[in-house]
């Protein structure tokens, strides 16, 4: 009977899946990107390594490592709304009028999710075999790593559904969803991290080694590790290569386990809004004693200004506090720090000191710009959905001033934790200093420090701008968050990478060599940051300028069709 | 190309004949003037060869968009597309048969662009009055100067790097 449920439901969404371009745009668009990444960097690695088997290695374990990125969050970005959406919608109910059961419907979602990017790795893996015929690796060398990329994406997908099934709200579905795929990848190498600091002679050496292993073996990214351990070399022994097998099943298995919490979990949750009693009242205890926190993380003291100073502003100033995915990992971020270096030995050289703390606060630097980006999408996009911003602009209130205020509600809100960040940077460098840097040394960090402030505050902007934009065009706050994160944050390295190819290939690498290198290198990637910055700045304060009132009435009009650059009629004279 | 139905300044167009797709949505001349503004401004700050790339390429979509939505005759896709496939075909001839290949037909190549460029801004006409037309194609000859540029500091630093050692 099982079987009889779950196969019309997989094939139902198998046939539905099937029928959409994207599938297998997506797997075209995989395998062009695969293949022309392997040629380019074939080519730079002729010019710069020489050895073609080194080429082949790094061929493998650069694709490995993409493809290990792009399972996680594909995982995570097409489960973790998936049936958290049904349930706000209220159609969950409708299928548990049939025989399904939970795990029926979270099998049937889980392949149709899946096939997109299992396509699109699908799609890679012949890429990564050209390093079998440059030497230097085996097949097994090059079968692991593809092993490693598929069950991490069997791994994210399960994570995703679990949290699905147990949340309603969008966000925290999505924030969930990221905080539970990176505790498992980040609570390997602290406990591995712990095991070490406490392994040798000391009492408890052999609990931190079983807890080290056991966090180890159920971390996705130490799965990748030992898949290219062998391949990049190998460690101290015992080498990580022999515990691959061992990884990988853990991994698998905890999957499995949440793909079957997620099927028990889903028919008691679904009707979770309606409970009442004990757990409602204790509920409504806590949210009054924490009236007041609540109330400082949303401003709501700011909102009592009187709305008639300046309403665009008051109206941007009337969003839901800081979400739980940036509450979270700022826990996660400052404690892993604080533990980390509790855990140095006492007389802990500065030096080791600042090694933890700088990617802690990069980490910090890039929770902000998501926070940032995610109250940027929301308010364009909610009112464009609901009609609010229709109603809006039968108001004496222009769309400049909207916007303005937008902006400027954004700038309140984290000017002051930018502000801390900053001097949190600055404390660090002039820490560094005192303890292990020359004045020389101590100039050259501090002019990198500056740099990399400005990078961080134009980034900010420019990441409001657009993401205030997409909120609008798309009337999608998920979509706008996700364009705006890739725009600012990807597409400048992307561009860098596509510039420099077909520079190093015009001029042999020759500007890529000596001395020239101090001075190609950092050109092309200020040149690629500039010019995407830049030109997303100028395209959304532009289209937010001109095309507010159209876009806000686009589902009333007939929405113009965009020109395309190649089309049958490129072929007409004209 | 024929004029966008709906757009004619006399006001709405015929319904179309049965079997053809709905007519497409009337231009907002407010639009078209901003965007066309717009267009200077991008073109004019995307001259800065590199930096100013993503601007002249902004520069370029809005005037595609300026010239669909304002029915100008002619297609304004190829129009731009000869200019990059003139660009390509001249690099490759200087890839092929050595850099002075590109110096010797490069001033016949942009004097050529420009002179399409003089031609579709006299003679194309849209079916929208534009005032600020004139502004629309200095920006897309800025974005073309702004490519030229990039494209001949390219050349230089193929030249300087193929005498490094």
């Amino acid at each position: 009977m099982a079987m009889m449920n779950f196969l019309p439901v997989v094939a139902r969404e198998l046939r539905v899946s099937a029928r959409r371009p994207a599938t297998y745009r997506a797997r075209v668009w995989s395998a062009a990107a695969a293949i022309s990444l392997s040629l380019s960097l074939a080519y730079v690695g002729f010019v710069q390594l020489g050895t073609p088997a080194q080429i082949g290695k790094y061929l493998l374990a650069l694709l490995a490592a993409l493809g290990f990125l792009y399972a996680q969050v594909a995982g995570v970005w097409l489960t973790a709304d998936c049936l958290s959406r049904e349930k706000r919608e209220d159609t969950i109910g409708f299928l548990f009028l049939t025989d399904l059961s939970g795990l029926d419907i979270v099998i049937g979602k889980l392949v149709a999710r899946s096939l997109r990017p299992l396509y699109s790795l699908l799609a890679t893996f012949p890429a990564p075999v050209f390093g079998l015929f440059l030497g230097g690796i085996t097949l097994a060398d090059c079968l692991r790593p593809m092993l490693v990329v598929v069950d991490t994406l069997f791994f994210s997908l399960a994570a995703g559904l679990l949290i699905s099934s147990l949340t309603r709200n969008e966000r925290a579905a999505f924030s969930g969803a990221v905080l539970l795929v990176l505790y498992f990848d980040l609570v390997g190498p602290a406990l591995a991290a712990w095991a070490a600091v406490r392994g040798g002679p000391a009492g408890s050496a052999a609990t931190a080694e079983f807890l080290g292993g056991l966090g180890c073996s159920l971390s996705p990214l130490f799965l990748l590790i030992a898949a290219l351990d062998p391949l990049l070399g190998g460690s101290a022994p015992p080498a990580m290569g022999e515990y691959f097998w061992g990884f990988f099943w853990s991994v698998h298995g905890m999957a499995w386990a949440m793909l079957i919490a997620a099927g028990a979990c889903l028919p008691r949750a679904w009707r979770l809004h309606e409970t009442r009693g004990r757990s409602g009242r204790l509920r409504q205890w806590l949210e009054l004693l924490t009236q007041d926190v609540r109330d400082a993380f949303r401003g709501d003291a700011q909102r009592r200004r009187p709305i008639t100073s300046d309403p665009a502003l008051w109206l941007a100033e009337r969003r839901q506090p800081m979400s739980l995915f940036a509450l979270a990992g700022l826990a996660m971020v400052g404690l892993a720090a604080f533990v980390a270096c509790a855990l140095i030995p006492p007389p802990r050289p500065a030096e080791t000191v600042t090694r933890i703390l700088i990617p802690a606060l990069w980490l910090l630097h890039q929770l902000l710009k998501y926070e940032v980006a995610l109250h940027a999408a929301r308010p364009l996009a909610e009112d464009k959905r609901s009609g609010a911003l229709e109603l809006l602009l039968t108001t004496p209130l222009a769309e400049a001033q909207i916007v303005r205020g937008c902006m400027l509600g954004l700038k309140r809100r984290f000017l002051a934790p930018f502000l801390v960040l900053v001097v949190a940077d600055v404390l660090t460098w002039i820490y560094d200093w005192i303890g292990t840097l020359n004045s020389a040394e101590a100039g050259a960090a501090g002019l990198v420090l500056a740099g990399f402030i400005i990078v961080q505050l134009i980034d900010l902007y420019v990441l409001g701008w657009w993401a205030l934009w997409q909120g609008l065009s798309t009337g999608n706050a998920r979509r706008a968050l996700h364009s705006a994160m890739v725009t600012v944050l990807a597409k400048p390295w992307i561009c860098a990478l596509f510039a420099a190819g077909p520079v190093v290939m015009l001029t042999r690498g020759a500007l890529f060599r000596g001395p020239w290198a101090d001075l190609a290198n950092p050109l092309i990637l200020v040149s690629a940051f500039v010019c995407v910055l830049t030109g997303s700045c100028a395209r959304a304060m532009g289209g937010l300028q001109d095309e507010f009132r159209s876009k806000v009435a686009e589902a009333f009009t007939l929405k113009p069709t965009t020109p395309r650059w190649f089309s049958r009629e490129l072929f007409r004279r004209g | 190309m024929s004029a966008t139905p709906g757009a004619s300044p006399t006001g709405p167009s015929a319904a179309p004949p049965l079997g053809l797709p709905l007519p497409g949505p009337a231009a907002d001349p407010v639009r078209v003037i901003r965007r066309s503004l717009r267009c200077f401004t991008c073109g004019f700050l995307g001259v800065v060869p590199g930096l100013g790339l993503a601007l002249a390429l902004e520069a370029i979509n809005l005037h595609r968009f300026v010239a669909r939505e304002t029915g100008e005759t002619g297609n304004p896709e190829r129009f731009h597309l000869c200019f990059g496939a003139g660009w390509v075909i001249l690099a490759l001839a200087g890839y092929e048969f050595g850099s002075f290949t590109i110096f010797g037909l490069l001033p016949a190549f942009l004097g050529w662009s420009a002179w399409r460029l003089w031609r579709r801004y006299r003679h194309a006409t849209g079916v929208v009055w534009n005032p600020a037309r004139a502004h629309l194609y200095a920006g897309v000859a800025f974005a073309y100067a702004g490519f030229s540029s990039l494209g001949l500091l390219l050349l230089m630093l193929i030249r300087v790097a193929s005498r490094l050692p």
